[in-house]
């Protein structure tokens, strides 16, 4: 029905409207957020600071609005490399016959047994917390699963009768995956990654509130977060701003994967 | 007598799928109710009994239950949704069309059966299950004792069928809504099942829909024409294969005689809707 | 279906200990391959400026000079007979240690776990009853705003309201199994969100299939056939993912532990991790890969097990 597709655009696309001035918001910030002046440490909000200021004396509206940068930069651009791997790799070994697959497969298997947070941890112990590592594992660990999704709908795929017509009119494999396989596996890998990032969204910003953050220098939302609850009792609010962005753009990315309307 | 009078239905987006139709039901009659599919016959068997989708309503009209003699008549139509649950299947029964669906597959028909009597007739399990290996038998399905421990998808089409008009029987209600019963089986099971409903008649008024012909002109004293949610005809079966008026009624005569009377041409085959 | 499970057990049985191995290994090369080696941090933490001399010994101590796969092999053979080794932090028995923090975490999810379920039932029930209203949609959009939400801040929230400003509990020495109970609810709260609106969807759907419709012409009560013929039928459909999710709420638990300051395994890992303890955190690894290993088996079981023909209880 034309409504209800409409309908369903509209939410995709004022959601990706939401994130886009989540990330772009820093743009607009009123000061600069590393500037540090105790004199005017823990100010209540007011007409200059509109948020008021943390405990170093820096605008915390500011400082919240660049996090929107760190963490959703950290989030797209794990997402947009997630997806250039993920797909053409699960396309190939869903479509690819050979005697070995199995061990890929169990390969496969044994690799995605895991959530992206256990790799976090692994990873952390061994490399300690920073933005790369932060980025390496998520885009490690979730590219994997998105093969995984992408291989078994490409063997579904395979077996249908329009992809037996492509072959016996002479169409080369690749043809085969990216032209007509991969606009039929979009959908799920679209949910999937929308959630993802939800998912990535509050593991960075969980992550970073025990400290395992991108690192001193960046701005993240948990950070904000962390720094907020150590002042907790002077200004309680300090922990609830940082929170409101966490929640629109976690909320914007679970809209746009809500596949209830399939 | 089941009454309906003047009831009309409308759909989601308020458009009317049954307008002012008007029938009556009594014990030991079968009417009949026929015509093109999507016509508003199962709505008007699920208005009756008030499984109307959530978004239709039953905008007008009433349908009026006259039990005894000495007793008000009860509308049913208003009755709270609690008491026309409880009167279901006891006193206006149903028999589904598909009754391969109408199972839960996870359960045993024995159990299915059993839960069944024992809710609704107040029974202990020993009791209900003997009646349930009981209605089987009466049925014709003498290996009662294996269709009992059986789970739906391990039965055909016809023996499932035949589960539903046994669960009835048991339920021995006064008024059955029958939705295409003959419509997925094979001639003998056809047979079995038209001659089950026609003992019914003695202890039922039966209300059929139906597409089928021959079991119409078998059953049924009286048999109405839905089309587009309006009564159209009404006749007895022969009256309505041999004259017929409304177009729909005449491509449906048309194709009876020419699946029974070879003399007849397929030219007149093609003209007529569905 | 003996075949199959047969063939589904020999499977599970040569690919889980793929998987620990996988994760073993992963760990083992990540941490020889970090720009810091363990024995620079272990000297660093010990002495303030660590000559090279120092470092070498703490090295070959380590036994950290031997190739890779040596390494490996001898930790593979100690970890077999429960040997992990000695913490880097404190120097004690990195087994005993771990063994210590385990009731704890195990005490949360368990509680969190029983919780869940009941959550996710109740829940469910109410989105299902209410789904066309107004407050059934303020119940769905309640849901997807706790899914959007971290956990740490609901446990921060709830220890900022119940502990410091209505001093209903207190926050140290938390040791009692009493004040388990509520991580355990923080934790069960995105469950019972995400599942228990799974399960009022589901029951949405099983309630509009045929059979629900002929059960009602044959007069059973809405309330039976919700409780005994849709409610088993939507209750195993989610079942293989919610064991599946059992894994995440250990994994989970570490960050709530953090919020309430429970001396559990998860305190535990955050601590090897920012301390890089690397015996601690190879036992650590090791534990959360038979954790996942485990809940993922008896998913997959559960998902066979509770197929669509396989009757776990008959209605009765």
């Amino acid at each position: 029905m034309p409504e209800e597709r409409w309908l369903r655009y509209g939410r995709t696309g004022t959601a990706c409207l939401t994130l886009l001035l989540c990330a772009l918001s820093f743009l607009w910030a009123p000061h600069d957020p590393h500037l540090v002046d105790l004199s005017v440490r823990l100010q209540a909000p007011g007409p200059e600071y509109w948020l008021g200021t943390d405990a170093m004396g820096r605008d915390v509206l500011s400082r919240v609005l660049h996090g929107g940068k760190t963490t959703l930069g950290i989030v797209l651009f794990s997402g947009a490399l997630i997806v250039l791997i993920g797909t053409p790799l699960g396309l190939c070994l869903g479509y690819w016959q050979g005697r070995f697959g199995w061990i890929f497969e169990s390969l496969l298997n044994a690799c995605t047994a895991f959530p992206p947070i256990a790799y976090m941890l692994v990873f952390m112990g061994a490399w300690g917390s920073g933005l790369l590592p932060i980025v390496t594992v998520l885009v490690l660990s979730s590219s994997l699963r998105l093969l995984k999704l992408v291989k078994i709908r490409t063997e579904q795929e395979k077996a249908k009768a329009y992809v037996q017509c492509a072959a016996a009119c002479g169409a080369s494999r690749m043809r085969i995956m990216f032209w007509h396989i991969e606009p039929n596996v979009r959908k799920d890998s679209f949910i999937f990654l929308s959630l993802l990032c939800a998912d990535m969204v509050l593991l960075i910003t969980s992550f970073s509130f025990i400290g395992l953050g991108p690192g001193e220098r960046i701005i993240d939302w948990g950070g904000i977060i962390l720094e907020g609850s150590e002042v907790s009792m002077l200004r309680p609010d300090l922990m609830f701003y940082p929170i409101v962005l966490v929640l629109i753009s976690t909320l914007a990315f679970n809209v746009m994967g809500d596949d209830e309307r399939r | 007598m089941l009454e309906i009078e003047n009831m009309c239905v409308n759909g989601k987006d308020g458009e009317p799928l049954l307008k002012e139709i008007t029938l009556r039901l009594t014990k030991g009659q079968a009417v009949g109710v026929t015509g093109r599919s999507g016509a508003g016959k199962s709505t008007l068997l699920k208005a009756i009994m008030g499984n109307l989708d959530s978004q239709c309503r039953m905008s007008g009209g009433k349908v009026v239950l006259h039990l005894r003699e000495d007793q008000p008549p009860l509308r049913y139509d208003t009755m709270s949704a609690k008491r026309r649950r409880s009167m279901a299947g006891t006193t206006v029964g149903f028999i589904p069309q598909n009754a391969m669906r109408a199972f839960d597959f996870r359960l045993r028909i024995g159990t299915q059966l059993e839960e069944t009597f024992r809710v609704k007739l107040a029974m202990d399990k020993t009791t209900a299950e003997r009646l349930a290996e009981a209605v089987l038998l009466k049925v014709g399905l003498t290996d009662a004792r294996r269709v009992l421990r059986s789970f739906p998808e391990e039965l055909s089409g016809g023996m499932l069928q035949r589960v539903a008009i046994a669960m009835l029987l048991g339920l021995d209600p006064v008024y059955v809504l029958a939705d295409e019963p003959t419509a997925s089986l094979d001639r003998d099971n056809r047979a079995h099942v038209l001659r089950l409903l026609k003992e019914r008649l003695d202890r039922s008024g039966i209300l059929l829909v139906s597409h089928d012909a021959e079991a119409m002109r078998a059953l049924c004293s009286f048999v109405i024409v839905l089309h587009d949610g309006e009564k159209v005809e009404q006749g007895t079966m022969a009256q309505l294969l041999h004259q017929p008026s409304h177009r729909w009624t005449r491509s449906f005569a048309e194709r009876w005689r020419a699946n029974h009377d070879p003399s007849w041409s397929l030219e007149s085959l093609r003209k007529g809707d569905s | 279906m003996r075949r199959g499970a047969y063939r589904w057990l020999s499977r599970y049985l040569y690919e889980a200990p793929l998987t620990l191995l996988f994760v073993t290994v992963l760990s083992f090369v990540l941490m020889r391959l970090s720009p810091i080696s363990p024995a620079e941090a272990y000297a660093r933490r010990n002495t303030p400026y660590p000559t090279a001399e120092n470092i070498e010994r703490v090295t070959r101590e380590m036994g950290l000079d031997q190739p890779l796969i040596m390494q490996y092999v001898k930790w593979l053979v100690n970890a077999l007979q429960l040997n992990f080794g000695q913490s880097l932090m404190n120097g004690n028995d990195a087994w005993a240690e771990f063994v210590q923090m385990v009731p704890a975490t195990l005490q949360i999810v368990g509680m969190s776990v029983a919780i869940q379920i009941t959550g996710v039932l109740v829940a469910g029930m109410l989105m299902y009853l209410f789904w066309e209203t107004y407050r059934g949609w303020l119940f769905r959009t309640g849901a997807v705003l706790c899914l959007s939400v971290p956990v740490f801040y609901f446990a921060s929230l709830y220890l900022e309201l119940f502990a410091v400003r209505l001093e209903w509990i207190t926050v140290a020495g938390g040791m009692r199994a009493g004040s388990y109970i509520h991580p355990a609810i923080c934790l069960a709260i995105p469950v019972v969100a995400f599942y228990g609106r799974m399960l009022g969807s589901l029951l949405r759907k099983e309630m509009s299939e045929d059979y629900a419709d002929y059960a009602r012409c044959r007069g059973l009560s809405e309330a039976r056939i919700v409780w005994r013929h849709a409610m088993p039928r939507a209750a195993i459909g989610i079942t293989p993912s919610f064991l599946q999710n059992i894994g995440f709420t250990v994994a989970g638990a570490a960050i709530v532990e953090r919020v309430f300051s429970i001396p559990g395994m998860g305190s535990g890992i955050i601590d090897s991790v920012l301390h890089r303890d690397s015996p601690m955190i190879h036992l650590f690894v090791l534990f959360l890969g038979a954790v996942f290993v485990l809940m993922n088996g008896l998913s997959d079981l559960s998902a066979r097990v509770l197929g669509p023909r396989r009757v776990v209880k008959e209605a009765s």
